[in-house]
């Protein structure tokens, strides 16, 4: 259950890259980080969690792949403002395929979007995070799971 | 006497509820382990209180709901069920049931749950 | 029946029903004397009549005189004065007795007796000439011969002549006392028409007055029943409102409901509008379901209190942040029955979180316990230093399994290659697992490799195939915890009753560093546990000193400015022992990290910032600005240090700059980290060299 639920927010951001002209997209093998701090790229999106498990989800990623996924998608503009609505865009795709797929369990919340890494993000009580890293181009960017699964 | 059915597909429910609503209020004249035997003995006794259970094989107590609702509309039917689906139970009351009984239960829940049942239909 | 419908509205009914009877009198009272009045006018015509009669008669008896010579006029006026004189009897007779006359339009009627006097009198006088002048006159029709006529008609005459104009006064006479009794019913009836219609307008005043004030009343009592419902509405801790039919939600409902929906208007609003925010899609329809059963009247509420799906949920009330706060209500559903029907259903909403959050938690920790009894029963039988050697090696085996997850790697061979280090790495970890007895730990290793296993199968792989992996893993991490936290306090455990750890290995640092964390935990009234694992590696001794100096410092900080007091540890639902992990260990990349973990409060920015004003260093306004980012480099400034007051253990600041110093000299790096109220870890990484010089 715990893994088809972090698959579906995998899947969703894949399929959003894959939806760019390049779709030459690879996911890496997960690994754990501790909840300590808030660990990201420069740009986040992320979204709220809750019912059978509760935390958050995020679809972070540095500033080069967005401005070169800006690119892709025909936005020669690539403004901060630009960045934000971008990963806004893609974790509101988590959203709505969170809501589709776990509508029924779950409550999502609207997407929030972050620059920059911030002490002010109420971590969950999970202690571990899954960060799935994402493969595009010659970058990385990532999904964190975060979610009290115990 | 109120003439009363119980469908269970458990040997030893069926017992339990036997043996507590013995109130002098109820006669058991029948009790089934499935939906279908219920049907059959339904004819046969013509109860006027049913306890049903939703979890059986052969026709389920949905369906047997249904089908003695059909057979006699003011058919009194406790559902006697584990809570595991809130929605099942309420579809079981949709079809004509007229209460829930949460399993597992006491005995005084059962006498109780039967009387509240049956309220206006003592002699 | 009819009484308990009227009600209160009786007295409104007499009323109206006293009007309509005094109405009814009064139009009663005016038919019988318009009747009376009617038939007094005819009285009055019959009575004028007489008059004409009376000279008619005269004019016969002339008339019959003159025509002594002409037989043929003669004998009509004798005609005429025999249908006259019957005429005038028969009418005087009835209105001295009440009997039946020929009227005017030679119908039969029957005149009232006159009982008037002055009628009376006229009439007994009229009676008293009319027996002499109606012998005079019959004596005239009754001849025979014209002979006979002569000798009777002079007397007749004679008699008119003196008694007419006396019989025609008193008919006058007649005439005047019935136009009088006719006048004084009129005047009677116009009294009672006014009589009523005066009783029937105070009548009218009185329903006014009464009802306008009883209205009054009323309205003032519902006014205040209404005040005192919205007063009960305003101050309610819970939501309450009415669901009708159609599962709108009523006009009236209590204010706590817009701070528990975050909504502000809901009158009109459907049931599921409020609730598709707070509840699953699901949940909302179940209980739509639900609310509909209670519609029906075959069934009995309490049957299906059990069926509510509402009774305990968990909501989810969209905050600022995508933060999730973790909240449950409990809804509960009551009929409202107007002439035996379900007319409404009333909802009650409560917060029960604190409630529900409590079972949790009790749940939760029962089940910890019984975890940690099976962990217990486990470890009992292990040697404590082989268990804390397990602990260290499993935490290290953890770290490089992970690290090898980390690994940048995208294709197939890659991740083979990188499943492959894993499946040795998790292998060598059961084996240990295995020689020390740890069941647990072994089974938990097992069912890991047999999901690799399951990897190694498939022809291509991809990275989120290793999530599966990943997920037991962790679990797999957080038993080892659960067993580190138990053996931790085990140990305090003995530590308290002074068993010494006997079998320690070659560092002997480590006596020193709990003696400092003893002395200094004393000194500030805490109570800290040190646990330290790692430190059986061979350093080269100018290393060694620095980890010594880090360590020191850090401990030192970790007591005196992470751990809490116990009070306030207690306060925060922490164990009453504050707890500081010091752990060396080899990096797979070669490189050694030091790491000092507390479970303290964590670092307090606003506390560096205000000592950061204190200073006096950098502008307000430049402070102010900063971001933890930015104040967390200066716990490394020289001469600063955030401890209240300057005592033997901290506060002089002469340590982390000191410590940064030493660290940068052997090209090693610090990093905190730190969650507000949960932990603080300082860790140092020394490069690779370092061990590998003395390698070699």
């Amino acid at each position: 259950m715990f893994e088809g639920v972090v698959k579906i927010f995998v899947d969703s951001v894949v399929n959003y890259f894959q939806s760019t002209s390049d779709k030459n997209v690879k996911l890496g093998s997960p690994y754990l980080i501790e909840n300590t701090d808030f660990t990201s790229f420069d740009f986040t999106g992320m979204i709220g969690i809750s019912g059978p498990y509760r935390g958050m989800v995020y679809f972070t990623a540095p500033k080069v792949l967005l401005t070169h996924l800006l690119l892709s998608l025909g936005e020669k503009e690539t403004s901060k403002e630009n960045m934000l609505d971008l990963v806004g865009e893609v974790a509101n795709t988590l959203s709505g395929n969170a809501r589709a797929e776990l509508g029924q369990d779950f409550m999502i919340s609207v997407p929030i979007m972050i620059e920059g890494s911030t002490s002010n993000i109420h971590l969950p009580t999970a202690l571990r995070s899954y960060v799935i890293p994402i493969y595009w181009k010659a970058y990385s960017a990532a999904v964190v799971v975060c979610l009290d699964n115990t | 006497m109120l003439k009363l059915m119980i469908v269970d597909d458990s040997n030893i429910i069926r017992r339990k509820i036997q043996r507590e609503c013995d109130l002098g209020v109820f006669e058991v004249v029948a009790s089934a382990k499935n939906g279908e035997e219920a049907i059959s003995l339904f004819e046969q006794f013509k109860p006027q209180v049913v306890t049903m259970d939703i979890t059986m094989p052969k026709m389920d107590g949905i369906e047997c709901v249904s089908e003695l609702i059909k057979r006699d509309p003011s058919l009194r039917i406790l559902v006697v069920s584990a809570l595991s689906d809130i929605a099942t139970g309420i579809e079981a009351l949709e079809c004509g049931a007229r209460g829930f009984l949460c399993k597992p239960f006491t005995e005084k829940e059962l006498s109780d749950a039967l009387l509240k049942l049956t309220e206006g239909q003592h002699v | 029946m009819l009484i308990n419908f009227f009600g209160k509205y009786k007295s409104i009914v007499v009323s109206i029903a006293l009007f309509l009877l005094l109405d009814a009198s009064v139009l009663i009272m005016n038919f019988y004397i318009s009747f009376e009045i009617s038939e007094d006018a005819s009285g009055i015509n019959l009575a004028g009549r007489q008059r004409m009669l009376s000279q008619r008669m005269v004019k016969s008896l002339v008339n019959i005189n003159y025509y002594l010579n002409d037989a043929e006029k003669q004998q009509q006026a004798l005609d005429e004065l025999k249908s006259t004189v019957g005429l005038f009897d028969l009418t005087l007779k009835a209105f001295s007795n009440g009997t039946a006359t020929i009227a005017g339009d030679g119908t039969d009627i029957t005149l009232p007796r006159v009982d008037d006097a002055e009628g009376r009198e006229a009439i007994s006088q009229a009676e008293a000439i009319w027996v002499d002048y109606k012998y005079q006159l019959d004596s005239v029709l009754a001849v025979k011969t014209p002979e006979e006529l002569v000798s009777v008609l002079p007397a007749a005459l004679q008699y008119a002549e003196s008694n007419n104009l006396e019989l025609l006064f008193l008919m006058n006479a007649l005439t005047g006392a019935l136009e009088n009794v006719a006048s004084s019913k009129a005047t009677l009836l116009r009294l009672i028409q006014t009589i009523g219609i005066l009783l029937a307008i105070v009548n009218f005043f009185i329903i006014m007055f009464h009802f306008l004030k009883q209205l009054r009343e009323s309205d003032e009592k519902l006014e205040s029943a209404r005040q005192e419902t919205v007063e009960i509405l305003d101050t309610v801790n819970e939501g309450l409102f009415l669901l009708d039919e159609n599962l709108n939600i009523g006009s009236q409902y209590s204010k706590k409901m817009s701070s528990m929906f975050g909504l502000n208007e809901f009158s009109g609003l459907s049931f599921s509008q409020v609730l598709e925010k707070t509840v699953t899609a699901k949940d909302v329809e179940t209980a739509q379901r639900f609310i509909r059963l209670l519609y029906r009247d075959d069934i009995n509420s309490e049957l299906i209190v059990d069926l509510n799906p509402l009774r305990e949920i968990q909501v989810n009330i969209s905050g600022d942040d995508a933060a999730y706060v973790e909240k449950y209500f409990s809804f509960n559903f009551t009929r409202v029955y107007q002439d035996n029907k379900v007319k409404d259903i009333l909802v009650t909403v409560k917060d029960i979180s604190k409630e529900v959050t409590l079972t949790k938690e009790l749940e939760y920790s029962r089940q910890q316990s019984q975890k940690q009894m099976e962990v217990l029963t486990e470890i009992l039988h292990i040697n404590p230093q082989t268990m804390k050697i397990f602990l260290d090696n499993s935490f290290k085996s953890y770290d490089r399994v992970n690290e090898l997850l980390k690994k940048p790697a995208k294709s197939n061979a890659s991740l083979k290659d990188k499943l492959n280090q894993i499946a040795r790495e998790i292998h060598s970890f059961k084996g240990e697992a295995t020689t020390v007895g740890l069941s647990g730990f072994e089974s938990l290793a097992h069912e890991l490799e047999d999901s690799i296993a399951k990897l190694k199968d498939s022809r291509e792989l991809t990275g989120d195939d290793f999530l599966p992996l990943v997920v037991e893993f962790e679990s797999l991490i957080r038993h080892t915890e659960l067993t580190r936290s138990l053996v931790n306090k085990l140990t305090a455990f003995s530590s308290e009753l002074s068993f010494n750890d006997t079998a320690t290995g070659g560092y002997r640092e480590h006596d020193q560093w709990h003696a400092l964390v003893k002395t200094v935990s004393e000194r500030m009234g805490k109570k800290v546990d040190l646990v330290v694992s790692g430190f059986d590696i061979d350093l080269p001794r100018e290393v060694a000193k620095v980890v010594n100096d880090v360590v020191i410092q850090c401990i030192r900080n970790a007591v005196v400015h992470g751990i809490e007091d116990p009070q306030t540890r207690l306060a925060e639902d922490k164990l009453e022992r504050g707890y500081i992990d010091l752990s060396l260990k080899k990096l797979v990349d070669g490189s050694l990290e030091l790491s000092v973990k507390d479970d303290g409060q964590g670092i307090d920015y606003e506390a560096i910032r205000s000592k950061a004003l204190a200073m006096g260093r950098w502008s307000a306004v430049e402070v102010n600005s900063w971001d933890y980012k930015k104040l967390l480099p200066l716990i490394f400034h020289p001469g600063f240090s955030t401890a209240g007051s300057v005592t033997s253990d901290a506060g002089r600041g002469v340590g982390m700059d000191v410590i940064k110093e030493k660290v940068k000299s052997l090209q090693g790096k610090i990093k905190v980290g730190s969650r507000r109220g949960v932990n603080t870890k300082i860790s140092v990484v020394l490069p690779q060299s370092l061990t590998e010089n003395l390698a070699a």
